[in-house]
Formats: structure tokens, C-alpha cells, sequence
């Protein structure tokens, strides 16, 4: 690209994604640089994964204690102090992006903190321009969302604001039934607030296996939290109080009062300011168009995570960026990126919500045919000691060669339990073949080899 | 003394090599293994690896040119000797201080500035890229248990009577993923094997004198059939088998509906067939130019007359597979050939045919062997016919069936032991169903 390159790689985005593939460059040998505008970690570190998973892990402790009761567990005068929950969030972030910053350190890669843009043969960060043989785009994602609900960071909050602000509200509507609406649908309710979820589609957790999003509004009603599917928002009226808010549904419209409206609607590229019409990066919709091995439209550029779309997930977007250095070093053979269906899907309320692989609905539509088994965490000797009983696994396999096509489950401690499934459908593993799989007793991963079990109509506990 | 690099034979079948990337030029020193340049030949992309050590003096092929085998493709001066051209004319030093940069301290897309920083960022492993290896497939035979393969893989290579050690693996380093034995199976395979007897009559007729375009079906079937009867020696053998039984669990069954509902002697034939087989594996085979490559799976073709000609949908598994799920697959067939869709594997995988002209009166014949397969069944029509038994004249229904073998690595006796197996679960036929 350049006469004078700085650099073999700039990396634009120090997100999960970027702070990853500069890690990986680095180790193979390329001069690498990165540019932030914010702070290492990006979303999934400081605003997303990270922070909120906090707070749940705070929600679920408390939910345990007041459980505690039918337990034998007895606890007077409980309370959450909610100030010190989103303070101990705020610390855990900035502990982690110590963390990528000392990795910087510790494998050479040279930090730059700016907004970086695409110049000729590099990059342009506040005036300085750093020459690149390559440049990654790694800038991630923002919140959306939707007209009439702008965002005040008093009333009207997305994630982005909801895990800064320290007083918890005593009534919210959530506008979006996704996994950040669900997450924060759980820690509202859970530290008692009165919590309605506006979903559009017909189930909650769009996009995956329809089972799921059944079985967390179940579980959601009993946790007393109000799930309106087939519901879309219209309208905001602010007032001193909070807001009112209309949705429409199938039975008419209605107005819901809350003090607090969270915006849940999904997340954009980052792609207006790095300089992409110049350059000649070719976007749809704001997303950067790639190929498998992540190259975009313009020669030595590439580009991963959010801004590529459509998985908006921190280790897709990790995963990504390793495919996308290897190629660059040749390391990575011609179309060997990422397989969309080898990358686990993980939502963390309680019941927790995981999958990897085809969901049913897909399954069909790509012509299998199918086996389903289904195991509920309710016939499973630890599930019931240590009372977790709600949710179940279920694998769907083809029914002529055993293959795994997905597996979803929902459940306590879920999100651990999928790695099983995503190696299983790594290794190409058959159903058969975890069955074959000795599972240690008690533990709540004994549902997946039962589900598979199921599967093969070899069903034992159920 | 200067030495001729030259193109080598990369494969069996190599004339010729083009070479697609220099990774070392002229000035560079070369380390013996260490790989010069990209080759493309008809088979894959390959290294080129240097055989001898010294400091590339000149590049006699361009990139994207060809040259046959043997002919020289760059000359190699050996270390101490000068070289006439590029960048490290100084002999012995030049040598020394390339040793220091570490191997290749070129990147091959060879910016300038590349080989400055390499020497501004000295004691740091300097960015060279690798080539991703594709090897070849292993040409060994009978290894597939060494075979680096997925289970999924594994299965439906088994299933599909593909030797995993002809397939060429993708994955993390080098095992072999559904999608490569799916990629080896489309390419043995793409078109659907051609059935081994004569169409039933077309209707309407072609009037007399006129041409008519042959249906791709029709081509494929030409070709395959005319192959086969030149270059495999069939012989025949025939049985006559005793259906009375066979008729009355037939009858018997069909009236239980449910599962069975639409059964026929084609499915009764296709289950015997597909138990006789796993006695006598060796007709369920394919001859390899020096192998005979025994199929674990028992997938039987059952021809079947479409519209525009023939083709032989697969039912998996007849050995294994109770009756009804044989039912069920080849109702499912049926119902696809009418409605001529196919899903992609229906047509493929076949380990052995079944030719049932029995619905016709025909009362028996040859037919003509579907290659890769060894062996082929041509079944007649149940005739009543007045038989002996207990020295009395009584009505009985015989079948008359005949197997066509390929002789180069089927003997008469073997043929004549799948007969005598096939009869035996023909005429007391409750195996069919336990």
C-alpha cells in the first residue's frame, strides 16, 4: 500500500474483535498498531457482555437468597443496594480493559487512542497518519433505535445508559424482546421493579429456536414479568412520572405506564466515520460487504464483527478476526472463514439461553430430515438438587446420518453447557457419538447426552 | 558452481507446471527445503521446495507462465559463489549477513519498505507469510482407518461406499469434514447412474422414420450402458424360486396397512436381496483396476421407468432395515421420481441394482450391470405353474430371477451361493420380517 509503511497491520477498533486479531498478528510476526476512540475492551468489555453479566451474576445471587426460604435458607431484611451493583459492574469493566491494554504491551503491539480513519496506505488518527500494508475494521456497533424514542438517559435508556445509571427503577417497559431485553428484563424484575417486555415477533429471543423464547416467557410469568409478544411499540408520551407508552397487538392497542423505557431493538454498524465511501469500501445497509476470508471491496482492508453483521456476537467477531490475519499472513486457505452455524448463541437471565447450530424451523427449510429430542432439566437428578429445574435441551439431528444440526437449550448454568455442543458440531460428532460420551452423574450437562438419547428414540430417563 | 533449478513432476499425470508466485528473487539467499516458489499443475496447487542451497542468480519463468517438466526454471548459485545480478552481489558476505536477517526476510509482496523494517526490528521474527499446504490424496488403499476423518465424515463415506483415503481433508490440519466427502461424492457421482434393462415403451410412440432428441436421462443411460457391456465381462446365472410362501406373507402383511400399506414383491425382493448380500459380500462390490473394493453399506438401486427414461433411486440399508422402513424409503422415492424430485442423494450410493420387470409379462431376463456396481438382478414375473409336490401335481408360483456378474471379480460359484441364499430367504421368508 505504501512506500513507508509503519505498519504490516492497523487494526481500527480494540473491541473483542480487533484487541483479538491484533493479539493473533502479533504472534505471527506482523508490525502491528491499534487505534481505539474509546477505550480497550469496546462494547463487549465496557457497555455489553462484560458489565451486564455483573449485574445478572448480582440479580441471580439475590434471587437465590430470597428463594432461600423453601430451602431452609433464612435471611431477614434483604435488600440490594443497587448503586453498589452498578458500581462493582463499573469496576469490573475497568478491570478488563486494563487487561487488553497490558496485553498490548506484553505482545508489542504499539496503542494509538484517536478516531482513526482511512487515508491512502494507512490510517489517518487526529491528524497523524499511520502507514499499513493491511488495515482491519473492527469498529464495531452502536444501540439503535426507534423514531420517537429518543434517548434521554433519564426516561428513555438504552443498555448503553442502563448500566451507568445507579437508581433502579420502580416500573419499566422494555421496548424489544432480544437477548439485551430479556437480560435486563430478568435484573429489573429480580431487584423488583415492575417490568413489562414489548416483543414484536410472536416469541421472545427472535431468531433462534421458537421453543426457547416459549419456554422464557413461561418462565418469565412466573417470575412475574409481563411478556407482550406480537406487540409493537407506536408511540411515547413523557410526563413527570415516566412515560406512557402505546403498543399495538393483535387484541388492539394499549397504553402501558412505566418510569423508566429501555430501548432493546439491536445494534448498527459503526461505519460512518472511518472514511469507507473514500476509500472505496463497498457497504449494504451500513454493513460492510466481505468475503468469506473477510476481505472487503478494496485491496488490503478488511473487516470483522458488528460491522460486517450479521451475528453482532464477541467471540464471532474474535473468531473473525483471526480468520481475517491468517489470511492476511497466508496463513488460511481460500474460504475457510467462519461457519455461521459453529458459533454458540448465549443469553444470560435466569433461566439462561444457549445454542449452537440450526434451530429446528431452518433445519427443515434446508430440505433434512429431522430427529428432535428433548430432555427437561426437571427429570435430571441435579437439576432437582440443586433447584434448577426449569428449562431442557434439545438436539435436532438429521435423521439419516446422526449428524448434529443444532442443539438449544435453556436452563440454569446453559451458557457453560453449550461448549459441549459447539466442539460436538466442530468435530462433526454424531448423536451417537454423544451418547457414546460417559457424562459424569449428577451434573446438569447429563441433558445433553439424554436429549441425544431422545434423538435416537434410546430416551432412559424420560 | 550455478545449479539448474528445474520444473518437477508433481503428479503421476504432470506435463506441465505454471508458476504462479515467486516467493524467493533473484539476490535471495535459499536454505535446502525452503520453499521458492508456487507451482500450479493439473492437480493442485503445489510448493516448490529447493533442493540444493545458495543465492537465487536468476529467474528464467515468469510468474503466470508455463513450462514442461525437467525444464529449467531459475539457477541457484551455490553459497561463496558472486552472483551477476540482484541487490547481495557481495559473495561470502552477502551470505553471512542474510544468515543474520534470518531465513527470507522478504515478504512476497515486497514492499521496499518491508525489508527495512525487518532490519529496524532486528531480533524479532520478521512477517513471512506460509502457503497453505494442499496436498494431494493419499493414493494408499484400505487405510481408512488411519485417515485423519470427522465421524460425520466417516459415516456417510461408509454409507456412500467412499474410501476416505481418495478424499482430500479441509479441516484443522488436514481432516477430512462432511463437506470434502460431500465434495468427492458430487464429483463420482453428479449424474445419476443408468439402470441396465430396456425402457418400458414411451407413449406416444415416435412415428416411424422421425428423430428424436435422446433426454439427458437417455444420453447418460446410452453411454453408461454401452460402456459397461464393453469393458465388463457379464455372465448369468438364473434360479427359480418357489413364491407361494413369499405371496402369503406378502398378502398377509399388505392387509395389516399401517406401515405396510402399498407393499410389493419389489420391497420383498429388495429386503431378501439385502440379507442375501451380507452373506455373499462379494457381489456387493466394485471392481478397482487392481482391488476389489467390498461395501460395508447395503444400498440397493431398484430401476424405475420415468418419463423420460430411467433412473435408479437408492433404498439405504436393505440388510439392516426392517421391511417397513424399506417400505417407507422406497414409497418416498416412488413419490419423488413421479414427481420428478429428486433430493440430492437419492440417485447416488448404490452398492447393487434391482431390475423388476415382474409387473410385465416377462418371465425372465438379463440385465446389464451399473457400473462401479459388480452385480445386478433382473427379476421376472410370478407365474401359477402345475409343480410336483409329494408326487402330486399342484398349482404353485414360481419366480424366475437372474443375477449378472462382473467376472473379473465374481465366479460362477459365487453367484450361484447368493442364488442359493436368496431362494432360501424367498421361500421361507419369516426372516424377512424378524
Amino acid at each position: 500500500m505504501t512506500d513507508a509503511a509503519d505498519y504490516d497491520l492497523i487494526v481500527l477498533g480494540a473491541g473483542p474483535g480487533g484487541y483479538v486479531a491484533a493479539i493473533r498478528a502479533a504472534q505471527l510476526g506482523l508490525r502491528t498498531a491499534v487505534v481505539e476512540r474509546d477505550r480497550p475492551g469496546g462494547v463487549c468489555g465496557n457497555w455489553g457482555c462484560i458489565p451486564s453479566k455483573a449485574i445478572l451474576a448480582d440479580a441471580a445471587l439475590f434471587a437465590e437468597l430470597k428463594g432461600g426460604a423453601r430451602r431452609g435458607i433464612l435471611a431477614d431484611n434483604l435488600r440490594v443496594d443497587y448503586a453498589r451493583v452498578i458500581a462493582r459492574s463499573r469496576e469490573v469493566a475497568d478491570r478488563q480493559a486494563k487487561g487488553v491494554e497490558f496485553l498490548f504491551k506484553k505482545n508489542r503491539i504499539a496503542y494509538h487512542h484517536g478516531a482513526g480513519q482511512l487515508v491512502r496506505g494507512g490510517v489517518a488518527v487526529d491528524g497523524a497518519r499511520l502507514g499499513g500494508r493491511f488495515v482491519l475494521l473492527a469498529s464495531g456497533s452502536r444501540e439503535r433505535t426507534l423514531p420517537g424514542l429518543e434517548i434521554d438517559g433519564e426516561v428513555v435508556l438504552t443498555s448503553r445508559e442502563a448500566l451507568e445509571r445507579p437508581a433502579l427503577p420502580a416500573s419499566v417497559v422494555i421496548v424489544g424482546g432480544g437477548a439485551v431485553g430479556v437480560e435486563f428484563a430478568y435484573i429489573y424484575a429480580t431487584f423488583g421493579a415492575k417490568v413489562t417486555v414489548v416483543e414484536m415477533a410472536e416469541t421472545l429471543l427472535p431468531g433462534m429456536d421458537a421453543d426457547l423464547g416459549r419456554e422464557l416467557a413461561r418462565a418469565f410469568a412466573r417470575q412475574g414479568i409481563d411478556v407482550l409478544t406480537g406487540s409493537r411499540y407506536q408511540s411515547l408520551e413523557r410526563h413527570e412520572r415516566g412515560a406512557r407508552v402505546t403498543v399495538a397487538g393483535a387484541d388492539g392497542a394499549r397504553t402501558l405506564e412505566a418510569a423508566q423505557v429501555l430501548v432493546a431493538v439491536g445494534r448498527a454498524p459503526l461505519s460512518e466515520d472511518l472514511g469507507l465511501g473514500e476509500a472505496g469500501v463497498r457497504t449494504e445497509k451500513g454493513f460492510v460487504v466481505v468475503d468469506a476470508n473477510l476481505r472487503t471491496s478494496v485491496e488490503g482492508i478488511y473487516a470483522i464483527g458488528d460491522l460486517v453483521g450479521p451475528l453482532l456476537l464477541a467471540h464471532a467477531a474474535s473468531a473473525q478476526g483471526v480468520v481475517a490475519v491468517e489470511t492476511m499472513a497466508g496463513r488460511r486457505a481460500e474460504g475457510q472463514g467462519l461457519d455461521p452455524t459453529r458459533v454458540p448463541v448465549c443469553i444470560y437471565c435466569m433461566p439462561e439461553v444457549a445454542a449452537v447450530g440450526l434451530d429446528e424451523t431452518e433445519a427443515r427449510a434446508r430440505g433434512h430430515e429431522l430427529r428432535v429430542g428433548r430432555f427437561p432439566f426437571r427429570a435430571l437428578g441435579k437439576a432437582m438438587a440443586s433447584g434448577h429445574t426449569d428449562g431442557f435441551v434439545k438436539v435436532v439431528t438429521d435423521a439419516r446420518h446422526d449428524a448434529i444440526l443444532g442443539v438449544h437449550m435453556i436452563g440454569a448454568g446453559v451458557t457453560d453447557l453449550i461448549a459441549e455442543a459447539g466442539l460436538a458440531c466442530t468435530l462433526e460428532a454424531t448423536a451417537e457419538d454423544v451418547v457414546a460420551t460417559v457424562h459424569a452423574h449428577p451434573t446438569m450437562a447429563e441433558a445433553l447426552r439424554e436429549a441425544a438419547l431422545v434423538a435416537r428414540g434410546e430416551g432412559v430417563n424420560v | 558452481m550455478p545449479v539448474d533449478v528445474t520444473m518437477p513432476k508433481l503428479s503421476d499425470t504432470m506435463e506441465e507446471g505454471k508458476i504462479l508466485k515467486w516467493l524467493k528473487h533473484p539476490g535471495d539467499r535459499v536454505a535446502i527445503g525452503e520453499i521458492i516458489a508456487e507451482v500450479e499443475t493439473d492437480k493442485a496447487n503445489m510448493e516448490l521446495e529447493a533442493y540444493d542451497e545458495g543465492t537465487l542468480a536468476e529467474v528464467r519463468v515468469p510468474e503466470g507462465e508455463s513450462a514442461p517438466v525437467g525444464a529449467v526454471i531459475a539457477v541457484l548459485a551455490a553459497p561463496g559463489e558472486g552472483v551477476a545480478k540482484g541487490p547481495a552481489a557481495g559473495a561470502g558476505k552477502a551470505a553471512a549477513a542474510a544468515e543474520k536477517a534470518a531465513p527470507s526476510a522478504r515478504a512476497p509482496a515486497s514492499a521496499p519498505g518491508a525489508a527495512a523494517a525487518a532490519k529496524a526490528e532486528a531480533g524479532r521474527e520478521p512477517f513471512r507469510p506460509t502457503v497453505v499446504r494442499r496436498p494431494e490424496p493419499v493414493e494408499s488403499r484400505g487405510a481408512a482407518a488411519s485417515v485423519k476423518a470427522s465421524p460425520l465424515a466417516r459415516r456417510i463415506a461408509q454409507e456412500r461406499g467412499l474410501d476416505l483415503a481418495q478424499v482430500t481433508g479441509t479441516g484443522p490440519g488436514g481432516r477430512i469434514v462432511q463437506k470434502d466427502v460431500e465434495a468427492a461424492l458430487a464429483e463420482r457421482g453428479g449424474t445419476p447412474p443408468a439402470p441396465a434393462k430396456p425402457a418400458a415403451p414411451a407413449e406416444p410412440r415416435p412415428a416411424a422414420e422421425s428423430r428424436v432428441e435422446l433426454s439427458r436421462i437417455r444420453r447418460t443411460t446410452a453411454k453408461r450402458m454401452g460402456e459397461s457391456k464393453r469393458e465388463i465381462p457379464h455372465f448369468y446365472a438364473s434360479s427359480e424360486i418357489a413364491m407361494d410362501e413369499a405371496a402369503r406373507l406378502k398378502e398377509a402383511l399388505a392387509a395389516l396397512e399401517g406401515e405396510y400399506e402399498g407393499l410389493t414383491y419389489t420391497h420383498v425382493v429388495l429386503k431378501a436381496v439385502g440379507l442375501a448380500l451380507t452373506r455373499v459380500p462379494e457381489l456387493n462390490a466394485s471392481y478397482d483396476g487392481d482391488a476389489m473394493v467390498l461395501h460395508q453399506a447395503v444400498n440397493v438401486g431398484v430401476a424405475t421407468a420415468v418419463d423420460d427414461g430411467l433412473v435408479v433411486p437408492v433404498v439405504r440399508h436393505c440388510d439392516r432395515e426392517p421391511l417397513a422402513a424399506i417400505v417407507r424409503q422406497a414409497r418416498g422415492l416412488l413419490g419423488r421420481a413421479r414427481s420428478g424430485r429428486f433430493a440430492s442423494d437419492d440417485l447416488t450410493g448404490a452398492t447393487f441394482t434391482l431390475s423388476n420387470l415382474g409387473m410385465l409379462p416377462v418371465t425372465e431376463f438379463a440385465a446389464v450391470i451399473n457400473p462401479p456396481q459388480a452385480a445386478i438382478l433382473a427379476v421376472g414375473t410370478i407365474r401359477e405353474t402345475p409343480v410336483v409336490r409329494d408326487g402330486q401335481i399342484v398349482p404353485g408360483r414360481r419366480m424366475t430371477v437372474t443375477v449378472s456378474c462382473d467376472h473379473r471379480i465374481i465366479d460362477g460359484v459365487l453367484a450361484g451361493r447368493f442364488l442359493r441364499e436368496l431362494k432360501g430367504l424367498l421361500e421361507n421368508p419369516l426372516a424377512l420380517v424378524l
